[in-house]
């Protein structure tokens, strides 16, 4: 019997960038722990940097296959008996997510090294890092269902660990909150996928798409329990109630993660499985999902205007940046989408540079509550700066980066002829703006100038500045990132 | 029944198996006589060991052997039986190694029972007639029950020993019973010409033949603590040495799933006899009340326990859906909850000797002192919780997504209701032992002996490898699942 | 003139039944020993009838049966003997309602 126990064939022929992209940071996880524990914390700080700079690399330098309307794709065998294969593959439409959760996951790991060295058992942190990175790698790459749920669940479980552990307040019911909240979500998920498959007997994206252009009649099923599934994750109202938790407590470098890439891979999911592969059951659900969106939009800017610990005003912010999103995504016409596409990486980006400046002025101020901050302006010119070049981003102020991503969510939304909800949106950024202006008011520029707080140290500023620069050329000249989205939606 | 090959010698396994009980009473009393208990120890985890190389390297096709052409004891070789046979040695010679640091008295009594329990679940296997399968079941239960009771001087073995022989051999009697009424009905009770004359149209609505199915079912349900069977388990798996709860959860009870597999696929047809559904009652039963109550335990061993009524549950739901892909679902799960269950009990067994105590209030904190046991044990429980990358979760997704074919979405939905459940016990526990601040007890333990730590990597690294490259695993089921009947 | 099979048989199905009511009203240890023995014996009384009226004359592989099984059923009964000396050595009674320690 051995020799059937035995029957290991990989079919390795040459070692690619999204396979290395996956496996450099899954592999040397346990070393990075390694390093923690026999040598110095920092060297495992440093190891796992140098190691996720790698799949940013090969971000960048796949741009111009990527922007000439190649798609990039690996292929393994995997497990012919479920009719798997491991496919990789990197096309317009993963592309923006790829970028923004290689750039972010290597910038705040980077952040971590100083914002982190006084923390226990860093060896560990950093090992788990690695690994939610790769889960998100891999949710955008995988282009088979089975494959995604279990890169979906790989995010799901070091994140956990991260909050529950590293995490601030009552952190182990928080984790425990966050995992229970979207374990059940990502059951949903499987459900949604297991019906797929026990109907048509396959979990490839590519041959489902094609089966279910003619239409099913249980789509409109699937395609909810996928949602769920989806709507979890990205914290939709009303399934949002894990993540002001979450991502107040978690430590900032994971926050940044959290609310920086990990739910738009909500995002994705609703854009890949639902919108994609079955746009009749994406039209049905358009009147729920419609309103839900502006309530998210809503709920979380208003929470957002009350909250007084700066954390919970930035996760609160998401949920209601991420109803802008979905409501790019569902207004029908390929500018809003496009527009929901481009707000992905813009929020991404400015709201990855808030939580490090929030996690900034508590480093230095050791305080998050912003009715006792004040008068950080002096002291912290460089912090202030990049937190009002972010807020103002995201409230969608010209010429920033946030201001073409909503403006074309709006113009999409005129398009489609949704008029009521597109106002009610267009609202919805004077919240944005009121509460980024207040938490500003109140950290920076109100009371006594403090000068005993010092500027935080050059390691953390350094991705701030580079988030800041992205955020600003981005805004003048045109995203380039915005032809490759043109093109996803083309083919959507 | 390709071949007929006179005597028991054709079969190497078992005659090895015996041989080597007939010898440890002799080896026993010598280690006595010496001083040197760990003898019977080394002695034991080397048979183990060839037998399972020889189970490994067997050689694939049906195999039928008997004493004579008379009727008799006939022992039947195929690939089912050399699947499970090599799950059976694989958790027993690992469950040996680790008992060579975790025994400490009577190590050579232990390692004698031990070797009997194997060849008894070995020798269910290869039984080719209800006879041999019953003095062998017997000599499997015998040997539970001692080993249950190892440590007789303590009010918790005798209690759960006891209770654990009331119930199994009252399922035996059972089974006998029934046994009787199946020779009464066929005048035979070799399985090859049983399932000749139960195959036949007047067979099907003879009402003893009905009682016999009952109570041999009603039999092996007992043994597999299917609900509402169960009551035994949580208080028998628990008091048992640690390697002993490993093979008890892990192995034994699947005992009960490899003679239900031969009853139903070999005796029973279920397009004649129509057992699907109330087996699918009591599968769904079963995994709810087991993940239910696991979720109220404070004792990490009975939650180990009740989790393993709760996968007992998958099992049988697989077998009930009866469809190629289920049947492979069922016996994948069976290599994957022995793996990942033996695990977790042998984690469990490393942390309660270091600690003393099987309180999970006790045990909160204790990954930070024995942080490869505390991990490994965390392998085994994210695995049973259903974490994709681990490998009980091919299985499940297996066997849900054959509930889903098969058109069942009701129990298939109810499985996935239950995998949650069973989700958020195992993360509690692991919760436990790594974020909440460490008590008294566990302050002071330490990690366990490299010799017990040796047979926990091997699970972890199975149990990881199963997950990620599920392929050669999948096709051996697949095969099992897909002979004709 | 002999009776017919089914006559021992739904017998031998009595007592079996017996032995269920043994097991599951009787609170002695040594009392519900003896019901599973009852139901092991009903089991044996089959075997025996139906191997007497086997077409071919007496089967002798029902005989064997019957002594091996009874072989297994001694050493079942010697352990749970065993056991119960044990139980009233720990807890000085032979009443199963007081083995409840287990069950918190």
């Amino acid at each position: 019997m051995v020799g059937r126990w035995l029957e290991v064939n990989m079919e390795i022929q040459t070692l690619s960038p999204l396979i290395l992209s996956i496996a450099l940071p899954l592999g040397f996880s346990p070393i990075v722990a390694l390093f923690g524990r026999l040598l110095h914390p920092r060297s495992a700080g440093v190891f796992a940097t140098s190691i996720l700079f790698f799949p940013m690399l090969f971000g960048f330098l796949l741009y111009p296959a990527i922007n000439s309307g190649a798609v990039v794709e690996e292929r393994l065998s995997w497990i012919p008996e479920l009719g798997l294969t491991f496919t990789l593959r990197l096309d317009q439409l993963s592309y923006p997510f790829y970028l923004l959760i290689t750039l972010v996951g290597f910038l705040s790991t980077f952040y971590s090294l100083r914002y982190m060295e006084h923390e226990k058992g860093l060896g560990s942190y950093y090992s788990l890092t690695m690994m939610f990175i790769t889960g998100m790698i891999g949710v955008v790459l995988s282009t088979n269902l089975f494959l995604f749920y279990i890169f979906w669940e790989l995010m799901l479980i070091p994140s956990y660990f991260l909050i529950a552990y590293w995490g601030t307040g009552n952190a182990r019911i928080i984790g425990f909150k966050y995992f229970a909240m979207t374990h059940v979500g990502a059951i949903s998920l499987l459900a949604g996928i297991v019906w797929l498959n026990s109907l048509y007997g396959s979990v490839e994206l590519d041959v489902l798409r094609l089966i279910l252009e003619g239409g099913s009649p249980a789509m409109l099923g699937i395609a909810t329990l996928i949602f769920i599934g989806a709507a979890v994750k990205m914290a939709l109202f009303p399934l949002h109630t894990w993540l002001p938790d979450a991502h107040a407590e978690a430590p900032t470098p994971i926050s940044v993660l959290l609310s920086g890439v990990m739910i738009k891979t909500g995002v994705y999911a609703y854009a890949r499985i639902i919108g994609g592969l079955m746009p009749a059951a994406f039209q049905q659900a358009l009147p729920v999902v419609l309103p839900l969106s502006v309530v998210t939009v809503f709920w979380g800017g208003m929470m957002a205007l009350v909250q007084t610990d700066i954390k919970r005003i930035l996760a609160y912010s998401s949920i209601s940046q991420i109803g802008y999103m979905v409501f790019g995504l569902s207004v029908q016409s390929s500018i809003g989408l496009t527009g929901g596409l481009l707000h992905v990486v813009t929020h991404g980006l400015a709201k990855s540079l808030l939580f490090m400046a929030a996690g900034s002025i508590m480093h230095s101020a050791g305080e998050r509550d912003i009715t006792k901050l004040g008068g950080l302006m002096r002291p912290m010119w460089f912090t202030a700066s990049v937190f009002l070049i972010g807020g103002l981003s995201i409230a969608g102020t010209p010429p920033l980066a946030g201001f073409f991503s909503e403006w074309m969510i709006f113009a999409g939304g005129f398009q489609a002829n949704i008029m009521s909800y597109t106002i009610l949106a267009i609202l919805g950024t004077a919240l944005t703006l009121g509460y980024y202006l207040k938490a500003f008011m109140y950290i920076f520029t109100r009371g006594e100038p403090r000068a005993a707080i010092k500027e935080s140290p050059i390691s953390m500023a350094a991705p701030m500045a580079i988030l800041a620069v992205v955020i600003i050329l981005a805004g003048i000249t045109t995203p380039p990132i915005t032809g490759i989205i043109n093109m996803a939606v083309a083919k959507q | 029944m390709a071949e007929l090959v006179p005597g028991i010698m054709s079969i190497p396994i078992l005659t090895l198996l015996l041989g080597a009980v007939l010898v440890s009473p002799i080896l026993m009393i010598l280690a006595r006589f010496l001083k040197a208990p760990k003898i019977v120890g080394v002695y034991a985890t080397l048979v183990l060991a060839y037998a399972l190389w020889q189970s490994l390297t067997a050689r694939p096709g049906t195999l039928t052997a008997r004493f004579s052409q008379a009727p008799g004891s006939i022992i039947m070789a195929d690939d089912l039986t050399y699947y499970f046979t090599s799950i059976i040695l694989g958790i027993g010679l690992l469950s040996a190694v680790y008992s060579l640091g975790y025994i400490k008295n009577r190590s050579a009594e232990f390692y004698t029972l031990l070797l009997v329990m194997v060849l008894g679940m070995v020798g269910v296997f290869f039984s080719g007639d209800f006879v041999t399968f019953f003095i062998f079941w017997e000599i499997m239960s015998i040997s539970s029950y001692l080993l249950v009771a190892f440590n007789y001087r303590e009010w918790e073995s005798v209690e759960a020993s006891l209770k654990y022989l009331i119930m199994s051999s009252t399922g035996s009697a059972a089974i006998l019973f029934g046994l009787s009424l199946l020779y009464g009905l066929s005048g035979t009770l070799e399985f090859g010409e049983l399932s000749s004359v139960l195959a036949s149209q007047s067979a099907r609505f003879e009402l003893w033949n009905i009682a016999a199915l009952v109570l041999i079912i009603g039999g092996l349900g007992v043994n597999i603590a299917m609900s509402p069977f169960h009551y035994w388990l949580p208080d028998a798996h628990p008091a048992a040495p640690s390697p002993i709860s490993a093979m008890l959860s892990g192995v034994v009870i699947k005992t009960g799933v490899f003679a239900m597999i031969r009853v139903f696929t070999l005796l029973y047809p279920a397009e004649m006899y129509g057992w699907s559904a109330g087996l699918m009652a009591l599968a769904l039963l079963t995994m709810t009340i087991g993940n239910v109550m696991a979720v109220f335990q404070s004792d990490i061993k009975r939650l180990l326990a009740f989790s393993s009524i709760a996968n007992i549950g998958y099992i049988a739901l697989a077998l009930s859906i009866n469809t190629p892909l289920a049947l492979a679902g069922a016996l994948l799960h069976v290599l994957n909850h022995a793996i990942a269950k033996a695990l977790l009990f042998l984690s469990a067994g490393c942390i309660i000797e270091a600690s003393g105590t099987r309180n999970l209030d006790e045990l909160s904190g204790i990954g930070r002192r024995m942080p490869l046991s505390a991990a490994t044990y965390s392998i085994g429980a994210f695995s049973l919780a259903g974490i994709p990358g681990l490998n009980s979760f091919v299985s499940e997704y297996a066997i849900i997504l054959a509930a889903f074919s098969a058109g069942q979405f009701l129990p298939g939905a109810i499985m996935l209701v239950n995998v949650i459940i069973g989700a958020m016990y195992h993360l509690r526990v692991v919760q436990v032992l790594f974020l909440k601040p460490e008590t008294g007890k566990s302050s002071v333990s330490h990690e366990a002996r490299p010799v017990m730590l040796a047979p926990l990597l091997v699970l972890a690294a199975l149990c990881v490898l199963i997950g990620v490259y599920a392929s050669p695993f999948l096709s051996i089921v697949f095969q099992l699942a897909s002979v004709p009947k | 003139m002999a009776l017919s099979p089914t006559v021992y048989t739904i017998f031998a199905g009595l007592i079996f039944v017996i032995g269920i009511y043994t097991l599951a009203t009787k609170r002695n240890i040594i009392k519900q020993l003896i019901g599973i023995e009852l139901m092991i014996n009903a089991a044996h009384l089959n075997f025996v009838v139906f191997g007497a009226n086997s077409p071919g004359g007496i089967d002798p592989y029902a005989l064997a049966i019957v002594v091996l099984s009874m072989a297994a059923g001694a050493a079942v009964i010697t352990v749970g003997a065993l056991l119960v000396i044990n139980v009233y050595r720990v807890y000085g009674t032979m009443d199963l309602e007081v083995l409840r320690r287990l069950r918190r």
